[in-house]
């Protein structure tokens, strides 16, 4: 399915903006019009909304407005008071009031990894207020890093060769089906990231757990788990989607940790399921 | 290794290692040893400048830096992927790193193109013993 032909459309570029919330100061790229409702993207651990640049203009063509915000600390957004937020419910709590600091009216979630985390999270605290959830390569409990390794991380000292070791790792962590020229974009935007930020988000992704609160998740929600991800196992994902009431599970084969990134017909998957619930 | 490769292997893999730009580049800055273990079968890499300076399919008293340690079946499985699998394997504790973990850390490419090199010679249908 594709849109309307808005080639001529100024609104179809992304565009880049900045706002203040809760101290942070928060970059977005935003694109489309949003006639057909909003989208709000978050990224993985230690990395910015650039992880979403081939989602977003796919939905502004189809009338979306999409935001991808860079969580505080990453890419273009700043920490407040200079200190790492160790927290998925934090980050969640920060990316709510930038929602109602930009008046969004239930927006669809979509995140993956600690972004998937994040998008659970605000989905149990406050359940009437989206219209959907698109949670990719995440569960609602995460135990994949040994504590020992991710401690040792909070001291750069601790953790020698990290951009080169997340550079190989991330390879490994992409799925055999994707191309290798996305592969290479989605290794050289990973070790972008700060170790710092990237151990923090990563000691958020093991310690969370919204296995008591997943049930109090109210509006469709969607699941995504590639078959090649080593850092989330099916079985956390499918216990998930069960916890979940109505919750479906789309399992893409030869795809890994980064499906927005990854996998070229992500985009649809996410089309068709907003279809089902006419969104 | 003599169930993964053919004898005096080890002689082919120095001199793969050696003829890499990438084991140049990645092991400049390392001054130290590597294990590979499978049981009772091991090889023992000193690297200085870039470079396997010398090699011992035997342990010195000198001890290493790090060592990659596997069974047979694990190390078999991880040459037969069909890419190079170390740090999920690594991850998965299916290969066992002992030794400095800092020093593994930092020398992550050189791992990477230590399990290239095996993975070459393996495929080598005259040094490794893939069969399947």
């Amino acid at each position: 399915m594709s849109g309307p032909d808005r080639s001529l459309d100024k609104t179809l570029e992304i565009r880049g903006r900045y706002l203040t919330v809760e101290g942070h100061r928060i970059f977005l790229d935003e694109i489309g019009p949003g006639d057909r409702g909003t989208i709000l993207c978050v990224h993985t651990a230690g990395m910015s909304s650039l992880e979403w640049r081939f989602f977003l203009p796919y939905f502004g063509r189809l009338g979306y407005r999409v935001l991808a915000p860079d969580l505080p600390g990453h890419g273009k957004s700043l920490l407040r008071q200079w200190k790492p937020i160790e927290s998925i419910h934090e980050y969640g709590e920060i990316l709510w009031q930038l929602v109602k600091a930009l008046t969004l009216s239930r927006p669809v979630l979509a995140g993956c990894s600690i972004g998937g985390d994040i998008v659970l999270d605000m989905g149990a605290h406050h359940p009437q207020d989206w219209a959907a959830i698109v949670c990719c390569e995440a569960g609602m409990r995460n135990r994949t890093f040994p504590d020992d390794f991710l401690e040792r991380g909070r001291e750069d000292a601790g953790i020698p060769g990290f951009h080169e070791f997340t550079f190989y790792r991330t390879a490994a962590a992409c799925g055999r089906g994707t191309p290798l020229e996305r592969v290479h974009e989605i290794q050289w935007l990973r070790r972008r990231g700060d170790p710092k930020i990237m151990i923090h988000d990563l000691l958020a992704w093991n310690r969370h757990d919204l296995t008591s609160m997943a049930s109090r998740i109210s509006v469709p929600t969607m699941l995504v788990r590639g078959t090649d991800d080593s850092a989330i196992s099916h079985d956390v994902v499918e216990q998930t989607c069960k916890a979940i009431p109505g919750a479906d599970l789309v399992v893409l084969p030869g795809v890994g940790h980064f499906p927005m990134t990854e996998y070229e017909g992500f985009a649809q998957v996410v089309e068709s399921f907003l279809s089902r619930h006419d969104l | 290794m003599g169930s993964l490769f053919s004898p005096g292997w080890e002689n082919h893999f120095r001199e793969w290692l050696n003829s890499s730009p990438d084991f140049q580049s990645g092991a400049r800055w390392f001054d130290g040893s590597v294990l590979l273990g499978m049981g009772d079968e091991i090889l023992w890499l000193k690297i200085y400048d870039g470079r396997v300076i010398d090699a011992k399919p035997h342990p010195t008293p000198l001890g290493f830096t790090f060592a990659l340690e596997a069974s047979e079946e694990s190390w078999r499985a991880l040459l037969q992927e069909d890419r190079n699998e170390i740090l999920s394997y690594t991850g998965a504790r299916k290969v066992a790193v002992e030794g400095n973990l800092l020093e593994f850390m930092r020398l992550t490419k050189t791992v990477i193109v230590l399990v290239d090199g095996m993975r070459a010679l393996f495929r080598d249908p005259k040094i490794g013993k893939n069969i399947g």
